[in-house]
């Protein structure tokens, strides 16, 4: 049997889709079947393709160059999209915060060079090392390109050298040499009565960060700046030191600096290496006063347990009173940044205590470690970059 | 009007909203004086009011019908655009550099959108509909959304016009100056759409007055119908509704937001005001200039009467209120008042300036309740930056 079209369809094929589609909209409009006032949007990718905006409180930096160092470590030198300077003290670092994965991950680079080296004018230098396994350091020594922009908050710490110290001694392991090298060059510069000692520590030859650089530095101080090389695997013919920078190796270096006057020691590498030089240090009588530090290690983060949904925040800042919701997937800072309280803070990642308050109700889960004392823990301080609100809380701007 | 009243009451339910909105439509049309401006608008009426080809979900394709006019001598003939060029060059600015890191909240009271008399909902209350707090706060947030995404298709019409008006224009200077429209334009629709899309998350559809108005100047051959259509109508306009919200709204990125595209609109409208004030003063019969000042009338009315958040209606009261309480609830309310209103602000000391304002036109304004802005500034005499302390 021919099956047949009903005529109705037939004839649909010979009516164009347009004025069909009109039909129906008057004929939906008599059967109270109206056409739906709004659509939810929300789906859509323009906005979010090119460019993400900055995170709350960043300073967007474009990587202008990038210099292979070693085969393991490379620098990038930043500048402002704005053509702003970056302005900062030998010693600081800057927080770099990376979208990989769509996961944000921050991490702390020291500058390389002082702002006096700083070339063009205006920028930083960081130097990565690449750390095994390591998320950011594998991601920026194989992938970093000239023209990346990334979010960068900072410059925070306070590793610098204050006054004008008889002798520095700088002793640095592996990446630990970045934040001293701009310290020596900033040192032998600026302060001419200073003599700076610097003892770094590496595996082999080819580890060696700013090799070329320091030996400039010698070449141009030849009496203020001793640079003394000490390595774990040396080659056949090696005149420098040889061992792991360990309490022993450190004491045998020093001895052999015959030093004479006050000292400063500014320390910075892998936290086994820097457990051992102080200990080793203070053996020698140093004072603790004259021992500073910069520890590299961020040893495994557990994250602040998440809170299920938005907590109410009170934040008292400058004798404002701002109140804030602190959501979910945030910390308190970035909510409340996002909701126009001006907050203090620097490096983002609990590392610097610029962001500090006093809780005084309400509840925090912070992330650990971070560089909060135990005394100021006791006295109810939190860190609003890594802390999450579980109750309603009610935080004042640290006075001090 | 009562008779149509009680008619449509005599029909079942779910047939009344349509068909009341059918007459309404009848009526505007019913009221136009000129047959012309009947001829140009009534095509349009039909496709927008009737088809609602605005909403029906698919892209809308519209012929055009003008001549792109080329000149292989590149003359310069304008110095007034020229300046205008000049400026609009340095006045670009990057959509993605507004702070979208900002966290937009519509339903946060403390940091509202839009303030809160914006409805009057004791007039609501007594119509038998009572909203609690969090209703009140979810109307004004579709308020909000709605306003913004009318000004989205406005924007995509002013897209589109300033894309023909820049083919179309005879002044050499005015297509260098319109290359910047263009531009302007686009980052208009990327900042309002971004804003809709991913911090309000609902986009209304277009309402079916403005689709006529669009639809009605795209589809006309005359240029200068376009340059006052879009130029002078619908920018005008705009730029009278952003001056309100962004006076208003309390949300940063919103007003910052604004603050960027009305400096964008002063300028827009002062190049309609110098390009059709010598048209319609030396170029045209008396007939073709009273037949715009009537095409402007209607238009304006259109907008005067009709731009009322029926698409908010049918979301919210369709089944609760009559259309014609809906009507008097915001025709009533401060806001909304203001908002109808201030949107006039802007365009009739502009209609003045290009010569649409004679005699024979201004009773009918002054009935319309319009003539109280006749004495304000026009574009040609305002800077953007003027424009934003007018409204502080
Ligand atoms: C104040 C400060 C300044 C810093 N300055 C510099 C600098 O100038 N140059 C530089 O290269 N790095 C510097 N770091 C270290 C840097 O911030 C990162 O910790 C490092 O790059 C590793 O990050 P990742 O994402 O690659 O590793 P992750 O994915 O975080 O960690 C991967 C694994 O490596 C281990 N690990 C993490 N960090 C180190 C480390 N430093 N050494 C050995 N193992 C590690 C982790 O425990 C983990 O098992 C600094 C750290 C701090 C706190
Ligand atoms: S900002 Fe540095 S610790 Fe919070
Ligand atoms: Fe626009
Ligand atoms: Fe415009």
């Amino acid at each position: 049997m021919v099956k047949r079209t009903p005529w109705i369809e037939r004839a649909k094929g010979l009516v164009p889709a347009r004025w069909r589609r009109d039909a129906r909209m008057v004929l939906d409009g008599l059967a109270g079947r109206p056409p739906p006032p709004y659509w939810s949007t929300g789906t859509s990718s323009r906005a979010e393709a090119p460019g993400p905006s900055p995170l709350p409180g960043a300073r967007s930096l474009r990587v202008a160059a990038v210099t292979r160092e070693t085969p393991d470590a490379v620098s990038l030198t930043l500048v402002d999209l704005r053509g702003e300077a970056i302005v900062y003290r030998p010693g600081q670092f800057f927080t770099l915060a990376l979208r990989l994965n769509g996961e944000v991950l921050r991490r702390a680079y020291s500058a390389s060079l002082p702002m006096s080296e700083a070339s063009p004018p205006g920028s930083v230098r960081v130097t990565i090392k690449r750390v095994a396994g390591g998320r950011v350091s594998q991601h920026l020594n194989e992938r970093a390109g000239a023209g990346d922009v990334i979010d960068v908050f900072g410059p925070s710490g306070s590793f610098v050298v204050e006054g004008a110290p008889a002798t520095l001694v700088l002793i640095g392991g592996g990446s630990g040499a970045t934040p001293l090298l701009a310290i020596a060059y900033d040192a032998l510069a600026r302060l001419p009565d200073t003599r700076v000692v610097f003892l770094v520590g590496n595996r082999s030859t080819g580890d060696i960060l700013f090799c070329d650089e320091l030996a400039a530095l010698a070449d141009r101080h030849p009496g203020r700046f001793v640079l003394r090389h000490v390595l774990s695997h040396p080659p056949a013919e090696w005149g420098g030191g040889v061992g792991m920078l360990d309490a022993e190796t450190t004491a045998r270096e020093l001895d052999a600096l015959s030093m004479e006057g006050p000292a400063e020691y500014f320390v910075c590498g892998p936290g086994a290496m820097m457990d051992a030089v102080r200990g080793c240090l203070l053996g020698r009588a140093v004072e603790a006063g004259n021992i500073r530090e910069e520890r590299f290690s961020s040893p495994v983060h557990t994250a602040a347990e998440q809170p299920g949904g938005d907590v109410a925040v009170t934040a008292t800042v400058g004798g404002r009173s701002y109140a804030v919701v602190n959501r979910a997937h945030e910390t308190v800072l970035e909510s409340a940044l996002r909701q126009g309280a001006p907050m203090a803070f620097s490096c983002t990642m609990g590392g610097c205590g610029a962001c500090r308050m006093k809780l005084r109700e309400g509840a925090m889960t912070m992330e650990e470690p971070n560089c909060l004392s135990a005394d100021e823990r006791a006295q109810g301080y939190v860190l609003t970059c890594i802390g999450r609100a579980t109750r309603a809380c009610v935080l004042e701007a640290d006075p001090s | 009007m009562m008779f149509n009243e009680r008619l449509v009451n005599l029909l079942p339910g779910r047939m009344r909203n349509q068909v009341a909105q059918w007459f309404e439509a009848a009526e505007i049309f019913g009221e136009m004086r000129d047959p012309k401006v009947l001829a140009a608008i009534g095509p349009a009426g039909v496709r927008g009011l009737l088809l609602q080809r605005g909403k029906q979900g698919v892209p809308t394709q519209m012929p055009a019908a003008h001549q792109a006019h080329f000149d292989w001598r590149y003359p310069h003939d304008n110095a007034e655009m020229a300046s205008l060029y000049r400026r609009a060059k340095e006045g670009q600015w990057n959509g993605d550099s507004l702070p979208w890191h900002t966290d937009v909240d519509p339903f946060n009271p403390e940091v509202p959108l839009i303030p809160a008399d914006f409805i009057d909902t004791a007039k609501l209350a007594s119509f038998g509909v009572r909203l609690d707090a969090r209703e009140e706060l979810r109307l004004r947030y579709s308020l909000t959304a709605w306003m913004l995404s009318q000004f989205l298709h406005g924007e995509q019409g002013a897209l589109f016009a300033a894309a023909q008006v820049t083919e179309a224009v005879q002044f050499f200077d005015g297509k260098m100056y319109g290359s910047t429209q263009v531009m302007d334009e686009g980052r208009h629709v990327e900042v309002f759409h971004r804003y809709i899309d991913t911090k309000l998350n609902k986009l209304y559809q277009i309402n079916d007055n403005l689709y006529v108005v669009i639809d009605s100047l795209m589809t006309d051959g005359r240029w200068d119908m376009k340059f006052l259509g879009m130029q002078i109508m619908v920018e005008g306009l705009a730029l009278g509704a952003f001056g309100v919200i962004y006076k208003q709204t309390k949300e940063p990125l919103l007003k910052e937001l604004l603050r960027n595209v009305i400096q964008d609109e002063a300028r827009h409208v002062h190049y309609g005001v110098v390009a059709l004030r010598e048209q319609f003063r030396d170029h045209l019969t008396e007939r073709e200039r009273s037949e715009r000042e009537d095409w402007a009338y209607e238009v304006a009315l259109l907008m005067r009467n009709r731009f009322m958040a029926f698409e908010v209606y049918d979301e919210w009261f369709a089944h609760r209120l009559t259309r014609a309480q809906w009507r008097e609830l915001v025709s009533t309310s401060p806001g909304m008042m203001d908002f109808r209103h201030v949107m006039f602000v802007r365009l009739i000391p502009n209609l003045r300036e290009i010569g649409l304002m004679s005699p024979r036109i201004v009773p009918h304004y002054e009935r319309a309740g319009l003539m109280r802005y006749y004495h304000g500034r026009s574009a040609d005499q305002l800077t953007g930056e003027q424009l934003l302390a007018d409204l502080h």
